[in-house]
């Protein structure tokens, strides 16, 4: 395996129909670009403070706590209610009523009569109103399993069971983030300037991280009610090990259909850092040693991940193996010229494509001074206008380009169009329905691309080709949301989902883990095709550490196997 | 979910102006405006087209609600027609009904958004016609929205009371001319006069209110856009058409999780 040019920039992109395939993204895994990644080392760079303000919870810990992030010019505040539920009440599901905690983040520092007006909306979630103070809204339901045992275990004087923390891995589990305007929340282009906030998602992302910090306050506060003066906090190492749980479902699936240049975007910013560390000549021994102590912490964690889905669990055995021939490849390949790319080509032709999705993941991983830029293009600007004057021929140029994967199924078949998706009369729950079994596909979501792009090339068979767009939808009104998308395929090679998302068979979780991947999220745990619960800033800094600029990144944490020193076994 | 006389009415009354209102986000209005017009029967891109238009109305210092009223209503009464004719005489281009119905804005103004977008390359002075249009001010949000920053764009249509609306847009400033903010959002069919890169306009000074487009925006994004509650409430009411009514078996496997979790 050579390295042609020693100089040269970068190496080439992986291809969008590699890249984009239901398969390939459900396999994807965070990587230093992806959105809590950025926040950290946003916060620990320019030192944030993080301030708990109130804190006002019953023994059994209900009741309001404030939370505040100082950044250089503004503070944001997490105002959390956290209440009581029977367990019958206790659901993932968008459906529920009723959580252990609810969320709203706040653009600035909230005064009392903003926490009055917020606790008669925030619980109520959906049902309740918001202004453009509020940035998100967010619940989470204890994990009654890990939360109870470690309330009793800190109550009693003692640590928790390192073990049963691995298993679970968060106190709490966040079921909804709710941003962007929804329920009267800030419109997104409030926040999108700001230096700090104009990545994709990162007041959500800051949410969610104080959130961890509600959970860990929460435990401690309980066991000391019920143990008194016998009671222990958690350990800082154990703290730290705990991440936020997060379940998700179909409602991310629509968002990644409806923005093709943001998630163009997303994946251009990865796909060329990729190239960038492919394209780097030679790998010095520190370099060598920093990536060798990488992969090696690597192993350790995807050693711990287990989960109960039997097909990924398979999938989790087979990147073991291949982390191990990774490591063994590495004892020669990484002293070659050009070894990243070497490394990059022996994954693609040995690994699997988790295996492969995973090593990508490492490669970044280790070049930080190539990679971290790049966050800062992953946003969208504002979408483009449909092109009226475009002619008919080339309209039908670039789905022939860009779309030949559309265009070869037989959409006729029952079967590839066996699913719809739809928002359910019951809190717009997304859902997905068989087409030729239940009622509403004549409600279905625009989610169809590959189906409407096909149809739309059958309606330009006999079309003149000069004619313009503006003259074809007079006639044909229908067609105007898939035109603007055609459109902008050729600027946006990575913003398509390059399979038929009706088709049977197809797997939305591969959809939700693509996006999650973005977000940062580590140990996915699908439950079913159709959801995953994931884990959320586990090892990531405690935030009495941000400010301190140690340890700058946080990957791959492992089980702890002592305690900090000083605190009680 | 039906959508009474009685709220229409209501709603799209010109001094109805003291109503209770709800601040919406910009995004709420994507969301639930686009779906609204497809519970009316539109497709999806002319809802997307639609909420578009009605955020720039929102920009304008209008009521987008009140506003949508008439066009979703006479959408979804199957009185407004979809289907289209464009004709070019001299420097003249003609948009008439294909089905004799009086035209539905949802879709007229897309069009005359794309028509105007390629005429304004030529920097000729062009004039369209469109015949009676359920609800010429979502035309006035299609136009604005399309952004044409080097053209002057004067769209004029009649009101009931014999006086005539009028707004002009250049260079990203709105300049609105109509006997009360009530008129503008009256219902009932108007004939629209528009013309491009022709002259300023005559219209007195003292009828006249000036708006930025970018402050209104600014605006929106900060406090949000007030929209009449139960102009809002009809809204809402399109746009529950568009939700599948739930069944135990799309509720136990339709979604993900299940129904509770203790674990």
């Amino acid at each position: 395996m050579g390295c042609p040019d020693e100089h040269r920039a970068i190496a080439p992109l992986r291809a969008p129909e590699h890249v984009m395939r239901l398969e390939r993204m459900g396999a994807s895994f965070q990587t230093r670009l992806s959105f809590m990644r950025q926040l950290i080392r946003r916060m620990r760079s320019e030192r944030w403070r993080l301030e708990r303000l109130r804190f006002d919870l019953d023994a059994a810990g209900h009741g309001v706590a404030v939370y505040a992030a100082h950044g250089p010019q503004r503070t944001y505040s997490l105002i959390a209610y956290t209440h009581e539920i029977a367990p019958e009440q206790r659901t993932d599901r968008v459906i529920a009523e009723a959580w252990d905690a609810t969320f709203s983040f706040f653009d600035g520092v909230p005064d009392d009569a903003d926490i009055e007006r917020l606790r008669a909306n925030t619980p109520r979630q959906e049902s309740g109103r918001f202004r453009s103070s509020e940035l998100t809204l967010a619940r989470a339901n204890k994990s009654m399993r890990l939360f109870e045992h470690v309330v009793e275990s800190l109550a009693a004087g003692r640590q928790p069971d390192a073990a049963r923390l691995a298993d679970v891995g968060y106190l709490m589990r966040t079921t909804a983030v709710y941003g962007s305007g929804k329920f009267g929340c800030a419109d997104r282009a409030k926040i999108a300037d700001r230096p700090e906030m104009r990545g994709p998602f990162q007041a959500e992302m800051l949410t969610v991280y104080l959130i961890r910090w509600l959970s860990i306050d929460l435990v401690n506060h309980v066991a000391r009610g019920r143990g008194g003066a016998r009671a222990v906090d958690l350990d800082a190492n154990y703290a730290r090990y705990l991440g936020i749980g997060n379940a998700t479902g179909l409602g991310m699936a629509p968002f990644l259909i409806k923005h093709p240049i943001l998630i163009n975007n997303w994946v251009l910013a990865r796909e060329t850092a990729l190239a960038r560390v492919r394209a780097l000549p030679s790998a010095t021994a520190g370099q060598i040693a920093g990536f060798m102590a990488l992969l090696g912490r690597a192993r350790r964690f995807v050693g711990e991940w287990n989960v109960d889905d039997e097909a990924q669990m398979k999938r989790i055995h087979g990147l073991r193996l291949e982390l191990g021939a990774l490591e063994s490849w590495c004892q020669a390949g990484l002293h070659r010229s050009c070894p990243w790319d070497a490394m990059h080509l022996y994954a693609e032709q040995a690994f699997s494509a988790e295996g492969q999705e995973f090593t990508a993941s490492l490669l970044l991983e280790q070049h930080g001074p190539v990679v971290d830029a790049l966050g800062d293009e992953m946003s969208a600007p504002e979408p483009l206008r449909l092109r009226p004057d475009m002619s008919l021929g080339e309209l039908r140029r670039i789905i022939d380009t860009h779309y030949g994967w559309a265009l070869t199924t037989d959409y006729s078949r029952p079967e590839a169009v066996q699913r719809f998706w739809y928002y359910s009369q019951e809190k717009l729950e997304p859902r997905v329905g068989d087409r030729h079994s239940e009622p509403g596909a004549d409600l279905e979501m625009p989610i169809a691309i590959a189906r409407e792009v096909s149809g739309l090339r059958h309606r330009l068979l006999n079309c003149d080709a000069s004619l313009e767009v503006a003259d074809l939808l007079v006639e044909a009104p229908e067609y105007r949301s898939i035109v603007w998308r055609v459109q902008i395929a050729p600027n946006c090679p990575y913003g398509e989902i390059r399979d038929n998302l009706l088709g049977a068979g197809q797997r939305p979780v591969d959809i939700l883990r693509f996006k999650l991947a973005f977000f940062g999220v580590s140990k996915f745990d699908p439950k079913s095709d159709l959801w995953t619960r994931v884990n959320m800033y586990q090892g990531a800094p405690l935030p009495h550490e941000i400010a301190d600029r140690r340890e700058t990144e946080w990957v791959f944490p492992t089980r702890p196997g002592r305690l900090s020193s000083g605190a009680t076994p | 979910m039906g959508v009474s006389d009685q709220t229409r009415e209501a709603v799209v009354r010109g001094d109805a102006v003291s109503d209770p209102t709800t601040p919406l986000s910009l995004n709420e209005i994507d969301f639930y405006f686009t779906r609204a017009a497809v519970g009316a029967g539109a497709p999806f891109g002319i809802g997307e087209d639609f909420a578009e238009a009605s955020r720039y109305l929102a920009y304008l210092g209008l009521d987008p609600a009140r506003a949508a009223l008439p066009a979703l209503h006479g959408l979804g009464r199957g009185q407004s027609g979809t289907s289209l004719t464009l004709r070019t005489a001299g420097d003249a281009i003609h948009v008439g009904s294909g089905d004799g119905l009086v035209l539905s804005a949802l879709y007229a103004g897309p069009v005359i958004a794309d028509r105007l977008s390629i005429e304004s390359g030529c920097g000729m002075e062009r004039r369209l016609r469109l015949d009676d249009t359920d609800q010429p001010l979502l035309v006035v949000g299609a136009v604005a929205a399309a952004s044409f920053d080097a053209a002057r764009i004067a769209l004029s249509w009649p009101l009931r009371n014999g006086g005539r609306a009028a707004v002009e847009l250049s260079g990203g400033i709105a300049t609105i001319a109509g006997p009360c903010a009530g008129d503008i959002a009256s219902p009932g069919s108007s004939p629209i006069d528009i013309v491009l890169n022709g002259a300023a306009s005559e219209i007195a000074p003292e009828r006249v209110s000036t708006r930025s487009l970018a402050d209104g925006r600014s605006r929106a994004v900060r406090h949000g856009v007030d929209v009449d509650d139960a102009a809002r409430a009809t809204v809402l009411a399109f746009f529950n058409k568009c939700l599948v009514p739930t069944t135990d078996r799309s509720r136990d496997a339709g979604a993900g999780a299940g129904l509770t979790d203790n674990d």
